[in-house]
């Protein structure tokens, strides 16, 4: 189990990318932070030991993606959270509002290997480990983003 | 392109008040029950409003409560036989607590293998009809002793009940606690009920905490039907919504107050959204829906989905399940 100043450094280093994972895969903020919350309080009663950061970021985007899972597959999955409660994202430079669209308007399934991808920095074929798919159609799917992504940004 | 991907999604954060419930986490004790995780969390925040929820209750108690809320979703009257069952699974309990001027009484409890029917009665409260559609606890907790071994999580949700003459506002509880296939809630058990400030939607109204201790007897459910073959249902893909593959599932079990499945291939419910559109179709034409329902895994593998009724069903008046249009004759 990690001691609580192991959880809060955790919690400083990766609650960003859980929650950012979240939101690939739901568009929601409401939703996002259901899934970011159940994943940090996962962590926090894990018993398992964690090799080193890595291991521990690795963890932690697995069950993301769970939790994500498990939250689109509840039919109660119905929230009254106002939106000043759970704001949407605010960037500093209109075009980063833009493309962050453009990205969300993409199809679930190209949104979160592109993140995982482009972001965080992982292969194709950890991206396949993590959604449990094959590398072939991590690929397909990360030229497929690319590709509508390009054509959004060239429309825009 | 990447670069500017990369710019962009650095300026998402999570929010500070996010941030902050989760460094609090560590203010809990790790083996705490009484948290909301899963899938049960949703449960947790969904607050349903019945449509017509000023009700004028007079005195009246759950099984009306019930009858009423059968009419609304059916059209049709409730039998009295239903009414009869859901009699023998509800206890008077009377117990209460005040805080601040207020007092909150549990009325009664209607028992299911997994979920509680908890009729509140809130007295001292100045507050409309109107002002109680969206009216709810900020907090409950609940501790069951001896608590069932496999319980370590659950969800529950508020609902409006009407008014009884005294002015008194009920509200309906249902407590919906995860539980495997061994346990149930039906176990004579000593409960602990705390109940945090009662709010108006976002206004509190009254600030403080009502802890209610009270004893629940044994309770005995008529016995469930089950399918003896498995059944095929579409479900929606997680990645691909606009194809529809048909999904397995096996020892469907309908007891009076939750439907249980067994999915065939474990690994499915990670591609597919579990299929939720249940129903149970009555001898005489009535129709009732589950009010949502959660999933877990037992030990050997296999992967469950437990659906509740909306309202305790009389299983020898049950003619069908249904999905959708999908019709899977019993009896």
């Amino acid at each position: 189990m990690l001691t609580e100043k192991e959880f809060t450094e955790a919690v400083e280093q990766h609650l960003d990318m859980v929650y950012r994972i979240a939101l690939n895969w739901f568009r929601s903020p409401p939703d996002a932070e259901d899934a970011a919350q159940n994943t940090m309080l996962r962590l926090w009663r894990a018993e398992k030991p964690f090799a080193d950061g890595e291991h521990l970021r690795r963890w932690l985007a697995r069950v993301t993606l769970n939790e994500c899972k498990r939250i689109s597959a509840n039919p109660w999955r119905h929230r009254m959270v106002s939106m000043e409660i759970c704001p949407e994202p605010v960037f500093s430079d209109p075009a980063r509002q833009t493309l962050f669209q453009d990205v969300m308007e993409l199809p679930g399934k190209y949104r979160v290997p592109l993140y995982l991808y482009y972001y965080e920095g992982y292969g194709v074929r950890e991206i396949g480990e993590l959604l449990g798919m094959k590398t072939s159609t991590v690929q397909t799917r990360l030229a497929r983003a690319r590709e509508k992504l390009k054509t959004q940004l060239e429309e825009a | 392109m990447e670069r500017k991907y990369r710019d962009m999604f650095g300026e998402v954060h999570a929010s500070d008040r996010l941030k902050q419930e989760v460094l609090n986490m560590t203010k809990q004790r790790r083996s705490q029950r009484r948290h909301i995780p899963l899938a049960a969390l949703i449960a947790a925040v969904l607050v349903v409003v019945l449509a017509g929820t000023a009700l004028a209750m007079a005195n009246a108690g759950i099984r009306d409560w019930f009858a009423q809320h059968w009419r609304e979703e059916t059209g049709h009257v409730i039998h009295v036989d239903q009414l009869g069952m859901i009699d023998q699974l509800t206890q008077e309990i009377g117990a209460g607590d005040t805080c601040n001027g207020v007092t909150v009484t549990v009325d009664s409890v209607t028992r299911g293998e997994s979920i509680l029917w908890i009729l509140l009665e809130i007295d001292g409260l100045e507050i409309t009809p109107e002002e109680a559609s969206g009216s709810f606890f900020a907090d409950m907790g609940m501790s069951i002793t001896p608590q069932p071994e496999s319980m370590e999580s659950f969800g529950y949700d508020f609902e409006e009940a009407g008014f009884r003459e005294n002015g008194a506002l009920m509200v309906l509880l249902r407590y919906l606690p995860l539980l495997t296939e061994e346990d149930t809630l039906l176990d004579a058990c000593n409960v602990e009920l705390r109940l945090g400030s009662f709010t108006l939607g976002e206004r509190t109204v009254v600030e403080g905490t009502w802890n209610i201790s009270f004893s629940l007897e044994k309770a005995d459910l008529p016995e469930s039907l089950t399918l003896e073959n498995s059944i095929w249902v579409p479900a929606l893909p997680l990645d691909t919504p606009e194809e529809r593959p048909e999904v397995e599932f096996r020892d469907v079990r309908i007891t009076p107050t939750e439907l249980h499945l067994v999915w065939a291939d474990p690994e499915m419910r990670e591609k597919v959204m579990a299929p939720g559109y249940w129903s149970l179709l009555m001898k005489d034409g009535a129709e009732i829906s589950h009010c949502g329902g959660v999933g877990y895994d037992l030990p050997d593998g296999r992967a469950v989905k437990v659906y509740y009724w909306k309202v305790p069903i009389d299983l020898t008046q049950v003619e069908a399940l249904k999905f959708g249009e999908l019709v899977f004759p019993l009896h």
